[in-house]
């Protein structure tokens, strides 16, 4: 008799609905995937048709459709892990370790299937130690052809591998570090230097003062879009509606981007010190933190810092004695980039398929549960507890006067990578001298903000990374994950890449998106592999111009805006390749 | 007031709307593909795109609400190119197949191809591949021609409620799949068919049989139940096509449905072809059956009632009829039996639409009970009893559901599938003394009765006013429907059929009384409220006029040019045991099969074959056919013309679709026939004669003309409104008095269940039906299985005093315990034919089924 599926999140959520994406996640822990009789017993629980919960399951990368065997390797072919020989470890494990295509990215090991699978995923949020993979979800970095077949050899005989998350590298502040000052976990060490003070102090302070200092502060969101968020705050405040709801973005996907699980995993009480003023601010009495499925070492992080608080009565009824209110849940997504986008993320929460909602009415008048919600990013939320230590003055005085503050950038491709807190508007060559240069060669091409953002050339290093900076140079901040690419690097398989990655996580939604990105990477892959004419570049440009401001959400135009970036400071590149029939990078490998 | 512009000209609208709407008000249309009137926007196919000053990118039209002072421009050189993008993007995966599409001429996508869309190609790499899948009996599913609209998704899920499709998988590796990802397994209602824009849901009943142009279509009006729904009859050299519905097809949504249909409104249409269609007369002596022309038979038939009447007298001939007939049928139909002489005529209504009906107008005022099946979807709270609306009228059980996904609170009583996703609490009925004392309790003081109200409160005290534990869910059931303003309750035969029947239809008048509640009534066949108003009653005539007050009798004698008989009518199961009794000698039954469909279909049969005449006209040869001395074809619904009265009492008239498989000809046509030849003058050539001649005779009907008729009316038909009905409650109270004990918990109850998937009478014969209906089973849940040590190896048998019938045995944890769901059919073979009858106060039959335990 199998277990049923069952714990105690039950009172989490305001509906049952809800309730599915923990659910599928405890049938694929009971039977290794997504069966057909869990799913039966998760639409008796939620109430919601069996196909529904399908059409759920089947949206995320991480629910097995399959039982897959015993080991579960994930590895990563984004664009960092590629640029570091990504693509070709794969290549070597698919080739001389046997496994087989058996679905869409999905392998099946031919010696003994049922002991191993492998799946090609996205960015893992390990470009700092990549190329990197999940085994069962454990992450394993820096990979070689030698640590594979190590790796593989220990599996065989049933050894799993030491994990190595907390190999990322860290580089706070100099001479003051705000954000990575105290990298202790426990709540009592950071009770000592002060934590939870700022918490307390508001606990004092009304409402709507603690918006005033958010925004007087010139705090601005730092999931890419830079949304004030004193004013985010504000809006659903003011909505009439209750209850309200706050939820931390976690579903960090942007490619190129690691700071939040760092602040997760080693930061967590100041996450939930931030929430907790976040809470009281709007008026939210339930916060949760969506919490990407490819970062499962913060899981147990986050759930021993939240029964920490709650012992400490930080969280749960009557906090610290006032008739404030506040509990968190840990929600956690199962692969799906665009859950980052903030109404995918609530319909997600909400336990449908992670597509994004028609915009107006706005998450902060009508988000979870038709209520008014509040999505902040984990750096945005941990920035909040220093603001009200520092003071919306002092703080508005670090960093760049638009948009002042520390800034955590995630490098890679460089020979320090990792996770660099930094004030704002430091320009690419400070970054680049602090973090020694690309990893290998010369720099040819630097993506400053996460996948989406538009590649830099290195002719373009006074850019100064805040928001308007990277503008002149029609590229963005976005997450601040920063990727350097040496000389080795073709850049049309680097646009190949992405677009197979857009292709990937489109939701399918709107057609310019879903038809287009796919199209966009059949034409550069002709160009990579020497099938492609001269027309074949104008081509690119009229379907990227096709999708960009017709998309339903910014996913379409994130794709577009890609392609433009690359095309406008290497068309040279993509004319050689055509020229060349094939890649004139290649034969240099 | 907003004032917005399209494309220079200026539109004002009273309210805020979507650019959409706002244009096709202004007579301005915006091509879409994922927009469907009736389904919430969804802005994902971005065809309608359009440019408004100011805002820097295009915007869809279906998804933006306008606001005061925009200017908007539709069709811009950026618009046109970027519609034509979107087209051409689709055509990267669509197939270009269409001249073996069987979408291809009425293709959404096709049109706007040739309208907006490139001329060329200029995608070289290969289409999506997925076969066309064909694992269901009824639904073809070709996803490399699916554009993702979402249409058939957002239709199953948000009008039918239904949510057995879904969207699998994301990106471009998206498909639409049911659950099993190849039979559907759903409620067939085949509305995702009309919503889809393409040829990716297609029937498999008419694949690759036609093209849209070659069909030639007739608005029709679905005879299988009493909704009554508006259908388009598709056909190809006189055989039907299809079924199609107006969903999505501009200017055919309407009221009641709205677009939608059920299963078998939608693939049933076969059963005009079925092989047990009569299509001839006959005669039969002895065993034998002779075949003769129907004018002969007429003529056998109108001499033999009028020999049993120069034998026995008139009150020796009885007639009933069944829920089939029309308006024009049903009324030919009285005026020919009561011109025999005989008062002895009654319908189905009898089973319990008419005593609720009458019960409700006496309580709350004449015409209480004709409440708009929209209504219902605008409800805040809908109490469901006495049946599943979803099986006895499906499209009745959608209104519920969406009244359900729009926020309403739904409480069902007693065993109600089909609304098991879609209701707020469930009850047994054994809860109903406990709720109705728990609302009395609450609105008591706020609600002012009537006289009948008062002597309701009276009579029900003795069962109220004991002290009973509440239970907190009943508390705080009571507790939400106090605070709704529009409250609707549902009641079907159920509550009537048991033998607490009476004392149930009591304490839910005192609810919709304490409540303030509209009240609907479920009828099991299309047109009972037509028999009632067609005076089909022993006691009444038509126009609901009391056939015992003078002033009512002798205007119709006049007219009909005979007087009307002083006896006493008979009601249908005073007939049937007047026929046991041997006074009644000749029996005309029309339009029903009483032995297969009414309860105590089994002594029905022996009583039938007492009979010195049973003339038996009919569609089908059932089993009531089998036992008839002539037996007369007519056409079935989509070969003739008339009306049918819909539950809302909606008058609707219908024109012939189809030539009838023979030269058989319409109900009333026989009842003229037999009604001259016995010397009753029958002065008609068409429908349009006989409903002259009903609004001279019928009080409700008076002075419409014909193309008032034909359009389609809403009781009281705007006729005299006042009906005549005579008291019944004082009556019934009388006749209950000291023989109610409370409603108790049987330990185990067998229920008659009605799938909608195989509804009772004229379903059973599409074979299309069949294919979906999943095979007969006894359901019962694990605990019951226990309890009764059943063998789920087995078959279990149920047993009636006129036979046994055995099912295998399906176990449903969704069932209460000690319930048996029975099938209403098994192989043609009628559950209602093993039975027996008992009378309650009220006049409605139950029936009694016993399990056959193993021995031992």
């Amino acid at each position: 008799m199998k277990t049923k599926l069952t714990s105690g999140f039950e009172t989490s959520y305001p509906s049952k609905a809800s309730l599915v994406m923990p659910l599928l996640h405890l049938l694929q822990k009971r039977d290794g995937y997504i069966s057909q009789s869990g799913v039966v017993e998760i639409s008796n629980t939620t109430g919601l048709s069996p196909v529904f919960i399908k059409g759920v399951y089947t949206f995320y990368s991480f629910y097995n459709s399959m039982p897959p065997g015993r080991y579960l390797l994930q590895i990563c072919r984004n664009v960092a892990c590629m640029a570091m020989g990504g693509d070709r470890l794969i290549e070597h494990l698919i080739k001389n370790h046997g496994f087989k295509e058996i679905g869409h990215g999905i392998f099946s090991y031919e010696p003994e299937p049922s002991a191993m699978s492998l799946m090609i995923t996205e960015c893992i949020g390990a470009c700092g130690t990549g190329p990197a993979m999940l085994v069962n979800d454990i992450l394993i970095g820096r990979l070689n052809r030698e640590k594979i077949d190590k790796l593989l050899k220990d599996l065989q005989q049933g050894f799993l591998p030491q994990p190595e998350h907390n190999s990322i590298n860290l580089f706070p502040m100099r001479p003051e570090s705000y954000l990575l000052k105290n990298l202790d976990r426990n709540l009592s060490s950071y009770k000592a230097s002060g934590g939870y003070e700022a918490f307390k102090k508001v606990l004092g302070m009304k409402p709507e003062e603690v918006i005033d200092i958010i925004k007087r502060s010139g705090l601005r969101g730092r999931g890419g879009a830079g949304f004030p968020t004193g004013i985010k705050w504000a809006f659903a405040r003011q909505d009439p509606k209750t209850p309200k709801f706050l939820i931390i973005n976690a579903d960090e996907g942007e490619p190129g981007t690691f700071k939040d699980r760092v602040l997760l995993s080693r930061t967590p009480h100041q996450i939930i010190e931030g929430m907790l003023i976040a809470g009281y601010a709007i008026g939210a009495s339930r916060g949760y933190i969506y919490l990407r499925y490819e970062y499962p070492e913060v899981v147990p992080v986050l759930e021993r810092a939240i029964e920490e608080a709650r012992q400490d009565s930080l969280l749960g009824k009557n906090i610290l004695g006032s008739d404030f209110n506040f509990d968190i849940a840990i929600h956690r997504g199962a692969g799906a980039y665009i859950c980052g986008e903030e109404t995918a993320l609530i319909e997600s929460i909400e336990g449908s398929r992670g597509q994004p909602r028609i915009r107006p009415p706005f998450p902060v008048n009508s988000g979870y549960n038709g209520k008014p919600t509040v999505v902040n990013n984990v750096e945005t939320i941990a920035n909040i507890p220093l603001i009200l230590v520092l003071g919306a003055e002092v703080y508005s005085k670090i960093g760049s006067k638009e948009a002042p503050g520390p800034k955590l950038f995630s490098i890679s491709g460089v020979k320090k990578p990792g996770v660099y807190e930094l004030p704002m508007g430091i320009t690419l060559k400070e970054i680049l001298e602090i973090a020694g240069g690309p990893s290998s060669g010369q720099i040819k091409a630097i993506i400053p903000g996460g996948l989406s953002t538009p590649v830099l050339t290195k002719d373009m290093l006074d850019c100064p990374m805040d928001f308007t900076g990277p503008l002149r140079y029609k590229s963005m901040l976005g997450t601040g994950g920063l990727m350097v690419f040496g000389e080795d690097i073709c850049m049309v398989r680097l646009a190949m890449r992405a677009m197979s990655f857009y292709r990937h996580e489109s939701c399918g939604k709107c057609t310019p998106c879903r038809e287009g990105t796919g199209w966009l990477e059949n034409i550069l892959k002709r160009i990579e592999e020497g099938r492609a004419k001269e027309e074949n570049i104008s081509l690119l440009k009229e379907v990227s111009d096709n999708i960009s401001g017709k998309t339903f959400c910014a996913l379409g135009d994130a794709a577009a805006c890609v392609i433009g970036g690359i095309l406008r400071h290497f068309e040279e590149e993509f004319k050689e390749h055509i020229r060349q029939a094939g890649c004139p990078l290649k034969g240099s490998e | 007031m907003i004032r917005v512009t399209i494309n220079e000209k200026p539109v004002f609208l009273s309210e805020p709307v979507t650019i959409l709407e706002a244009a096709k008000r202004a007579g301005i249309r915006i091509p879409t593909l994922c927009a469907l009137e009736g389904l919430t926007p969804w802005g994902g196919c971005r065809l309608c795109l359009v440019e408004i000053e100011k805002v820097p990118r295009l915007q869809t039209a279906c998804t933006t609400m306008v606001a005061d002072g925009i200017i908007i421009r539709t069709e811009t050189e950026e618009v046109i190119k970027a519609r034509r993008a979107i087209l051409e993007f689709l055509l990267i995966n669509h197939p270009l197949e269409c001249p073996v599409c069987d979408k291809a001429g009425e293709c959404e996508l096709q049109d706007a191809v040739l309208k907006y869309g490139p001329s060329q190609g200029r995608f070289k790499e290969g289409k999506r591949r997925s076969p066309e899948i064909i694992k269901d009996p009824l639904i073809v599913r070709n996803m490399k021609r699916c554009i993702l609209c979402t249409r058939c998704v957002r239709t199953c899920r948000e009008l039918q409620g239904a949510d057995a499709l879904s969207v699998i998988n994301r990106g471009d590796r998206s498909v639409i799949e049911p659950f099993s990802g190849e039979r559907f397994d759903c409620e067939y209602c085949g509305n995702c068919l009309s919503a889809c824009p393409v040829g990716s849901l297609i029937s498999r009943l008419h694949l690759h049989e036609y093209r849209p142009w070659m069909v030639e279509t007739v608005e029709g009006i679905c005879g299988f139940c009493g909704v009554g729904c508006r259908i388009l009859i598709q056909k190809r050299e006189n055989r039907i096509i299809r079924f199609w519905s107006g969903l999505a097809m501009e200017g055919y949504m309407k009221e009641p449905n709205n677009g939608l249909t059920c299963a078998a409104g939608r693939f049933g249409y076969d059963f005009v072809d079925h092989e047990d269609r009569l299509r001839s007369a006959f005669i039969r002596i002895g065993d034998t059956r002779y075949n003769l022309h129907h004018e002969e038979a007429i003529s056998r038939a109108a001499s033999c009632l009028l020999e049993i009447r120069k034998k026995y007298g008139s009150s020796a001939i009885a007639g009933i009829a069944g829920g089939r007939l029309t308006n024009e049928d049903a009324y030919l139909f009285g005026k020919l039996i009561r011109g025999l002489g005989s008062n002895n005529l009654d319908s189905v209504a009898g089973l319990g639409y008419l005593q609720m009906e009458q019960f409700f107008e006496e309580l709350l005022g004449p015409g209480a009970t004709a409440n708009r099946l929209q209504g219902i979807v605008n409800s805040e709270a809908i109490i469901v009893a006495g049946g599943d609306p979803h099986g006895i009228a499906p499209v009745f059980g959608i209104h519920i559901r969406q009244a359900y996904l729009k926020g309403a609170e739904v409480l069902t009583i007693g065993h109600c599938p089909g609304l098991k996703r879609h209701s707020t609490w469930q009850l047994s009925e054994q809860s109903l003394i406990e709720l109705t004392g728990e609302i009395r309790k609450r609105r008591q003081g706020k609600v002012n009765f009537n006289k009948a109200g008062k002597r309701l409160q009276s009579f029900l005290s003795q069962f109220l006013s004991q002290a009973f534990q509440v239970s907190p869910e009943i508390t705080s059931i009571v507790e939400s429907l106090s605070k709704k303003e529009l409250i609707s309750i549902v009641l079907g035969n159920g509550i009537l059929q048991d033998k607490e029947g009476p004392l149930s239809l009591l304490l839910y008048g005192m609810i919709a009384l304490l409540l303030d509640a509209r009240v609907y009534i479920l009828p099991e066949s299309p047109n009972e409220q037509g028999l009632i108003d067609m005076g089909i009653l022993p006691d009444m005539l038509p126009g609901g006029r009391d056939i015992s007050i003078d002033a009512w009798r002798s205007p119709v004698e006049e007219i009909w040019g005979f007087p009307l008989s002083n006896d006493k009518g008979h009601s249908l199961y005073d007939i049937i045991e007047l026929v046991e009794g041997g006074s009644i000698k000749a029996l005309y039954i029309a339009g029903l099969d009483p032995v297969t469909e009414l309860p105590g279909g089994g002594r029905i049969r022996k009583a039938l074959d007492e009979l010195e005449l049973l003339i038996v006209q009919d569609s089908f040869f059932t089993e009531t056919m089998s036992l008839a001395h002539i037996g007369i074809p007519v056409r079935a619904w989509p070969e003739r013309e008339g009306s049918f009265t819909n539950l809302e009492r909606r008058m609707q008239f219908f024109t012939s679709s189809i030539e009838p498989v023979s030269a058989i000809p319409e109900d009333w046509q026989v009842f003229k026939e037999i009604g001259q030849l016995s010397g009753i003058s029958m002065p008609y050539n068409s429908v349009d004669d006989i409903w002259k001649e009903i609004c001279a005779v019928s009080g409700l009907h008076k002075n419409l003309s014909p193309t008032e008729l034909k359009r389609g009316l809403l009781w009281p038909y705007r006729g005299e409104p006042l009906r005549q009905t005579r008291p019944v409650i004082e009556e019934w109270l009388e006749r209950s008095k000291n023989r109610s004990q409370g409603l108790q918990k049987e330990e185990l109850k067998i229920v008659i269940e009605k799938s909608p998937l195989l509804s009772a009478t004229i379903s059973r014969y599409s074979k299309a039906i069949g294919l979906i209906s999943g095979g007969p089973f006894v359901r019962i849940s694990s605990k019951t299985r226990e309890i009764l040590k059943a063998d789920t190896e087995e078959e279990l048998r149920i047993a009636g005093p006129f036979g046994e019938m055995g099912f295998p045995v399906k176990i449903d944890d969704n069932l209460p315990d000690g319930i048996l769901i029975v099938p209403f059919f098994k192989e043609g073979k009628g559950i209602l034919s093993i039975t027996d009858f008992t009378i309650n106060p009220i006049g409605v039959p139950l029936v009694e089924l016993k399990l056959l335990q193993k021995e031992g």
